[in-house]
């Protein structure tokens, strides 16, 4: 046997050979919605007096009926990112129209999407990243949405509203996020 | 670098141990793979909260949730494929050429170090001049033959955002020369190329790549970039002799991108390259030469050297205005240079280009895309030998064009209408019209059936209306290519039209006309969320395909010489068709594993009804042998545990028969390895199967064996 049939019959075997194995689960939405919600942190900058001080924890609420199960509050857990910490909650919207009630992320779950003008309104002005899971979202004034594509979840970003928030967007953001205006 | 005798041996046993380490080391770690339990997999939860935006985004989901919302489907009416910067990256190319490898249905064949063919849907060749080539909207396809100097298309390879290509006639937005497709080259937007990047490798035939990039913003809307590269190619070797093939290629480019955006829909972009290099053809045939015995002073300029220098540049500017949600205004500027000092001529020549396009939607579903522009090519060159010549040396041409294309979604969702036409005013043949009309049919998210007709043009060349060239044969009682016999020593010009006129030499026949396709296209793809598929098909009729003919009633003998001269004409003398199909299966098995195969076909029945096909160098062919008939690719890329990354490439091309290629396997594989975030190592190796093959041949000289090549490579951001 020569050496190129050889390395033919090597490559039919690595190509063909590892293909009955390959039925692993993908990871599910949820899982992946969390992660960017997690990567969101690092990729925003809050103006400093969105935090009362230097090591405040960073908030990170979930409004509705989420499907994390608990995915991200174990994803969170013991994690800090720029020398603070990050905690889950679930406030009720009631709460967050309330002054001092801090939330720096607010992730609307697709429960509440027959109230996504009431809840934009409520944070409106105040510096949080709003995040939707609902056609439409970023373009009603959320900053960013998840939508589905082709069986990957990708982001929606609407700037001004970014802005409006007093948010810093990082360019790396930007550059997979598919930019959306309010109409 | 080189390779010489004992040397090649060793260099064998080199190779034989890394592929078989390497080999080893695949699967060892495929099988490894295979028997870790999941968790060992990186299949937990956390994994996924490592993993970087990019990474996030590409990311395949199992679906659960009822927020799917209508997936946008493709459903253009063509026969269109994407490459992206990241499939490049992993595919291991070291440059443009090489990379369109990847394309279903596009042929690209290498002929040396720095030279390449590409093509689609036939008409093979170094010259191939059917193809209409962009980078970020500036036409590089040059003006002298239509075709595309491919050594000089350059940049850094991982700027490249994507790579468009349009099987099949674009004309009729894209305009004349799109007759068998589009190639459109887009840089990523300032915005995404932040930061330091820079990449070194190295190997046994490219001696040294070397680029950089830095980019940063200023406020809030103004990016930019700027980048350099190097490169440096060892000599190829010639097939059958093993000698030196001579062609040893250098090259700089260096360049930068700014992109501001001021709000309210505006945007603008301001780019430019600079390039500079040599490369060498020691394999200029000789035989074109003539003996000053024979012919007298006039035709001696000899040729010591192959070695030709290369330099180039081009400033784009671009500005692009939102009107309201669903128009858009762009208007466009370039200024491209291209300097070319080879052993035969020097060529300089200078494009001004200005483009306006706008799209608007009208009532009832219609949408409305519509521009025009005006190019000018001034081309002046300078003959170093009588071989070759352009007479006269320089030439001023003008392109005026316009188009409009319409949109009209017939059925919402389902069935959309596209009719356009482009029209061009152009310094050779005047007016041309380019139709087309195009369905799409989308039964669902992700099946699209699509149908096309169109007609297309090419039309003619510098070279075609001004180029003389000698064919020589220096021996009386030499065969011509008509059958005859050369009643004594004899030199043959070919003479395009304007040339033959200035020379005095009486031609006969029509006046140049372009070239006409008619085609008629149609495909199917779907698209679900594993596996995509994409199968396109196609018949070309082809009318007045160039050509030419010696005209030996015209031949005659210049006072106080020893040699004839002949007019050769060129004609519009070919037609026939061309018809076959490009079938693409893309399978992501699992979030690691993308494979992707395509087969194409095509069939070229092509009848030359006036005149002869003589290639530049004399010999008559069969321009329906200038490509292979089938072409076979499989792909896998592999992500592996530990960072660990494996892509191989496997293909077959059919024989060539004009150029007396063999038919041919190649594979190519890429282990990629990235220790520490934003370094990144790789190792490529190109054509493991064989110490080297013949690809292609030019036109004019035999094309070198396209070596057993492979290199290291590091890349840093920071």
């Amino acid at each position: 046997m020569s050496l190129g049939s050889m390395l033919r019959v090597a490559t039919v075997v690595t190509l063909i050979g590892v293909l009955p194995h390959l039925s692993w689960a993908a990871p599910k939405e949820h899982e992946v919605k969390a992660a960017y919600l997690y990567n969101f942190v690092k990729f925003i900058d809050w103006p400093d007096w969105a935090f009362p001080d230097a090591t405040a924890p960073l908030s990170i609420c979930v409004l509705g009926e989420d499907r994390f199960e608990g995915v991200l509050e174990r994803a969170v857990a013991g994690k800090s990112v720029k020398g603070r910490g990050i905690l889950v909650r679930k406030p009720a919207l009631e709460r967050l129209k309330l002054a001092g009630t801090t939330c720096h992320i607010l992730f609307v779950c697709l429960s509440e999407k027959e109230r996504t003008a009431e809840i934009l309104a409520a944070v409106e002005g105040s510096p949080v990243l709003t995040v939707g899971e609902v056609e439409g979202f970023a373009e009603s004034g959320g900053v960013v949405n998840f939508v589905i594509e082709r069986g990957k979840v990708r982001l929606e970003l609407n700037i001004q509203a970014a802005e409006r928030a007093r948010l810093k967007v990082s360019g790396k953001l930007r550059q997979v996020a598919r930019e959306v205006a309010s109409p | 670098m080189t390779i010489h005798g004992d040397c090649i041996e060793s260099r064998h046993r080199d190779i034989r141990r890394i592929s078989r380490v390497l080999l080893a080391s695949v699967l060892t770690l495929l099988v490894g793979y295979q028997l870790a339990p999941p968790a060992a997999r990186g299949e937990t939860e956390g994994d996924i909260f490592e993993m970087s935006l990019d990474e996030l985004g590409r990311l395949d989901i199992e679906v659960t949730s009822v927020s799917k919302k209508a997936q946008e489907m493709s459903s253009a009416a063509a026969a269109i494929a994407v490459i992206t910067g990241e499939e490049i990256r992993r595919s291991g190319a070291t440059s443009i050429p090489e990379a369109l490898r990847l394309v279903p249905g596009v042929q690209v064949s290498r002929m040396d170090a720095s030279r390449w063919a590409v093509t689609a849907r036939g008409f093979d060749g170094e010259f191939a001049d059917k193809l209409l080539v962009l980078i970020d909207g500036r036409s590089v396809y040059s003006p002298l033959f239509g075709g595309v100097y491919w050594d000089v298309q350059d940049t850094l390879l991982e700027d490249i955002d994507r790579i468009e290509v349009i099987r099949g006639p674009g004309a009729t937005v894209w305009g004349a020369n799109a007759v068998n497709g589009v190639i459109n080259i887009i840089t990523k937007h300032a915005d995404q190329t932040h930061g330091r990047y820079v990449t070194v490798s190295g190997g046994n035939e490219m001696e040294f790549t070397g680029g950089f990039r830095w980019g940063d913003q200023v406020g809030e809307n103004f990016h930019y970039r700027a980048y350099g590269k190097y490169k440096q190619w060892d000599e190829f070797t010639m097939p059958l002799t093993g000698a030196d093939a001579g062609d040893e290629w250098r090259q700089g480019h260096g360049g930068f991108r700014m992109d501001w955006a001021p709000g309210e829909g505006r945007s603008f972009t301001f780019q430019g390259d600079y390039y500079n290099g040599s490369t060498s053809r020691s394999s200029i045939r000789t035989d074109i030469m003539l003996d000053d015995s024979v012919v007298g002073t006039d035709f001696v300029k000899t040729v010591t050297s192959g070695k030709s220098d290369q330099a180039g540049g081009n400033l784009l500017g671009r500005y692009s205005h939102d009107i309201g949600e669903a128009s858009n205004a762009t208007i466009q500027t370039y200024w491209d240079r291209t300097i070319r000092r080879g052993p035969m001529n020097d060529e300089v020549r200078d494009t001004l280009d200005l483009e306006f396009q706008n799209n608007f939607p009208l009532p009832g579903d219609v949408e409305v895309i519509w521009g025009f522009g005006y190019r000018v090519l001034w081309g002046e060159t300078e003959n170093n030998t009588f071989n070759m010549s352009l007479i006269p040396p320089s030439r001023t041409d003008h392109l005026a064009t316009g188009f409009i294309q319409a949109d009209w979604l017939l059925i919402p969702d389902r069935v959309v209408l596209t009719a356009g036409s482009k029209f061009e005013y152009n310094s050779y043949t005047g007016f041309e019209w380019q139709p087309s009309v195009r369905a799409a049919y989308t039964p669902g998210e992700t099946h699209t059936f699509w149908a096309a007709g169109s007609r297309a043009v090419h039309t003619p060349t510098w070279i075609d209306e001004d180029l003389a060239f000698l064919i020589s044969s220096t021996a009386a009682g030499d065969p011509l290519p008509n059958g005859a016999t050369l009643p004594s020593p004899l030199a043959v010009r070919l003479f395009g039209r304007d040339a033959a006129r200035l020379a005095g030499v009486t031609v006969g026949g029509e006046d140049r006309k372009s070239e006409v396709l008619y085609a008629v296209e149609g495909g199917y793809r779907f698209k679900g969320e594993e596996l995509a598929l994409d199968v396109a098909g196609y018949w070309n009729r082809y009318n007045r395909v160039r050509n030419a003919a010696m005209d030996f009633s015209a031949m005659s003998m210049p006072a106080g010489k020893s040699y004839f001269l002949v007019p050769i004409l060129i004609l519009n003398g070919i037609q026939g068709w061309t018809a076959g199909f490009d079938a693409l299966v893309s399978w992501r098995a699992h979030e690691r594993v993308h494979l992707s195969t395509y087969y194409s076909f095509i069939h070229t029945d092509l009848e030359v009804y006036a005149g002869n096909v003589i290639e530049l160098s004399g010999r008559v062919v069969d321009p329906g042998d200038a490509g292979p008939k089938h072409q076979w690719h499989v792909r896998a890329a592999l992500d592996l545990p530990a960072n660990v990354e494996y892509d191989t490439l496997v293909w077959y091309i059919d024989e060539v028969a004009n150029s007396a290629a063999d038919a041919f396997w190649r594979w190519d594989m890429r282990l990629g390895y990235s220790p520490v975030d934003r370094l990144q190592l790789d190792f490529v190796v190109q054509n493991l199967l064989e110490k080297g093959h013949k690809e292609l041949s030019s036109e004019v000289e035999s094309g070198a064996d396209i070596p057993r090549t492979y290199f290291f490579r590091a890349t840093i951001e920071f």
